[in-house]
């Protein structure tokens, strides 16, 4: 069932290259951050709202429906729902994979770092021929 | 630490780290360091795998609140919009800064003659100079000579790269005719006294594992130590301790293995931040200051001043490559430094241009602020926002104002029982109108560059890194509790090196100056060290 949510949430984009987040070992993150406690409630109230719904379970509803199940979950338990959403963005977002595919540059350990072109710091052109800013004043006037 | 020492430091961050350095140089010294906090290691920074961002919501997280670890202690921020943020650890909060390394400027130190706002500090920008100079080889600090906005630098490094981003948002400030200069960075931009140059990875503030940024853990701590200050880390002191005469003659601490213990000094010099310096010395009670320690006058604790921040977020069409590059540091402005008769506020503020977030907190931010779905278009929204956003933020000037204070909280305590810090605080209206302005120029040049302006608030709740102001120093001991060298009114071998000892907050990162100061006390120190103790 935690396989359905994570796509649901954030199913694959063949387009962009991007995989479901059940592509993700989302079972190794939980356990590394200890959040099981968060999926088990988040199941059970999904559970609960998609038979009160549907009288369906959520694996076996379509897409749409899941949908609806979802922002009703959001509706009715904003807390637990944003908990566990910012879990499936943190644990799919550090993938080295997904990183890879959305660019994200070098990823840790880091063996080579990233490169940034160098900058033509004639660019800083107006901000020189407008002379300096800084407030002056003879400060030995007021010296201690 | 029976015998005593010549000179103890409380606390090894910027302040700490710089003291010991400069006290160093003369070797007849014996010179030791109390740190409550351990020894990060480079090694191990979240930086070297890929969840590194969610170290902010635990270990890493500046928030003292959040991450708990023994050395700290609990700071109730309940009654401030801005909440604190530091480090308690070897290296200080220069651990997990962003490495801003910009200078007060001339007008900061003389706002009541300029601006009739405020009080003059007991020096002046000359007399800093030579420290600023001194201290920016020692950090390694990157920049380009040449700022129209400040008074000539002697050298800096070569600039952190701009990217992308940045010289879109360059060219914005150059349409509207408005200053715009690299940022000043503790970045090693290239290879510098033994450590290596900086390879642009992003995470500066969950620690440099490369070492490229200057904290003092690497810049400082290796030649003080080689010198031969002793640093005890996990040693906690809890009291300043005065002798018959009213002279400090050590400290209380506890150590490592939780045992109470006492070192005796010919000097004590506190380097514990703008909160935890107040913190010790209102813990410090005797009959000589039943109030705690230089609190005669009341002054110790209050003028605590934060920098509010505002923040602006602008999203472009084009991919810009917007979160490589060191994440705190691209370029700042100062257009709007000093005051202005036109302005509805005194004194000003510095825009600083972040590079753009990063995984997770780009999908986070973005699904909370409503530009980023869950469901099918949850990608091609991702895909929009990541790399394609610019932040701004508004460092405001923040003036003294005395209800603004830190207090012990006696029903919070830290491991060992010694009481935590309550935070009163509130923006002034000229801190609120400074935010306003800063809000609207920021969209200013983000829609001129061609961004979307997405979100813009003040004051931001998680930058209560700039803690000055608690221990003020001035001329008139009625007035202030330290002199222009940070040495105490009262007890003339005590010194305060750190940034609580600022008379006003300037609109810059303190650091630059906090350790320009502490030179500059400690050349006093050395010169008149026979006439301390």
């Amino acid at each position: 069932m935690i396989s359905s949510i994570l796509n649901s949430l954030m199913p694959g984009d063949e387009d962009l290259g991007m995989p479901p987040a059940s592509k993700i070992d989302f079972h190794a993150y939980e356990i590394k951050y200890g959040i099981e406690q968060i999926v088990v409630d988040l199941l059970s109230v999904i559970t609960r709202i998609s038979n009160e719904f549907f009288l369906k379970d959520f694996v076996d509803l379509n897409e749409k429906q899941k949908l609806i199940i979802l922002k009703e979950v959001k509706l009715k338990n904003m807390r637990l729902f944003l908990t566990f959403l910012e879990h499936c963005f943190k644990a799919y977002y550090s993938d080295k994979n997904v990183l890879l595919i959305i660019n994200a540059g070098s990823s840790p350990p880091f063996p080579k770092g990233n490169v940034l072109e160098d900058d033509d710091w004639n660019i800083l052109m107006p901000v020189y021929e407008r002379g300096p800013i800084y407030r002056k004043f003879n400060d030995d006037e007021y010296n201690n | 630490m029976n015998d005593g020492v010549d000179v103890i430091i409380v606390g090894s961050g910027a302040s700490g780290a710089a003291a010991a350095w400069s006290l160093s140089r003369d070797k007849s010294l014996r010179i030791v360091c109390f740190e409550q906090g351990s020894i990060s290691k480079q090694s191990e920074y979240p930086s070297k795998s890929t969840d590194w961002e969610l170290s902010r919501s635990d270990k890493s997280s500046f928030n003292p609140n959040v991450r708990k670890n023994s050395a700290d202690y609990p700071i109730d921020d309940s009654n401030s919009p801005i909440s604190i943020a530091n480090f308690n650890g070897y290296g200080g909060s220069t651990i997990l800064y962003s490495a801003h390394f910009p200078r007060f400027h001339p007008s900061d130190f003389r706002v009541r003659t300029l601006d009739n706002v405020a009080s003059d500090w007991p020096l002046n920008y000359s007399d800093l100079a030579p420290s600023f100079n001194e201290n920016e080889k020692m950090m390694g600090v990157a920049g380009l000579v040449g700022d129209t906005a400040n008074p000539n630098y002697d050298s800096l490094l070569p600039p952190v790269p701009l990217g992308e981003m940045g010289r879109e948002i360059a060219k914005s400030f150059n349409k509207k005719k408005w200053h715009w200069w690299p940022s000043y960075s503790a970045i090693n931009t290239s290879k510098h006294k033994d450590r290596a140059p900086c390879i642009n990875l992003g995470p500066c503030n969950i620690g440099c594992s490369q070492g490229a940024k200057g904290s003092v853990d690497v810049t400082y701590w290796p030649i003080a130590r080689a010198n031969g200050v002793e640093v005890l880390t996990e040693s906690r002191v809890h009291e300043i301790t005065l002798d018959s005469k009213g002279l400090a003659d050590g400290v209380k601490y506890i150590d490592i293995s939780g045992n109470e213990c006492q070192c005796k000094a010919k000097i004590v010099i506190i380097a514990c931040s703008g909160i935890g310096t107040p913190r010790l010395l209102l813990n410090s009670k005797s009959t000589a200051f039943p109030d705690g320690l230089l609190n005669d006058n009341g002054l110790v604790g209050r003028n605590l001043m934060l920098h509010p921040l505002a923040y602006v977020e602008g999203v472009f069409e084009r991919d810009l490559q917007s979160s490589l590059g060191p994440h705190g540091c691209c370029l700042l402005s100062q257009e709007f430094y000093e005051t202005r008769v036109e302005h509805d506020f005194l004194r000003g503020y510095t825009m600083q241009v972040l590079r753009g977030a990063p995984p997770i907190e780009t999908a986070i931010s973005g699904y909370l602020m409503r530009q980023l779905s869950i469901g099918k278009g949850h990608h091609e929204d991702f895909k929009k926002l990541f790399n394609h956003t610019a932040g701004i933020a508004i460092i405001s000037e923040d003036l003294p104002e005395p209800n603004n204070r830190v207090e012990l909280d006696y029903e919070n305590k830290d491991l060992y029982g010694m009481p935590g810090i309550k935070v009163h605080y509130e923006l002034s209206n000229n801190s609120k109108n400074i935010l306003k302005h800063g809000i609207k120029m920021g969209k200013e040049v983000l829609t001129s560059a061609g961004a979307k302006v997405t979100s813009s608030f003040s004051p931001v709740r998680n930058s209560g890194w700039h803690l000055m102001g608690t221990v003020c120093m001035g001329t008139d001991p009625q007035k202030s509790v330290v002199n222009k060298y940070g040495q105490a009114h009262q007890v003339k071998n005590l010194f305060i090196v750190d940034s609580s000892v600022f008379v006003t907050s300037g609109a810059v990162n303190p650091v630059a100056t906090a350790q320009a100061i502490t030179l500059f006390a400690c050349n006093y120190i050395r010169e008149n060290i026979s006439k301390l103790s």
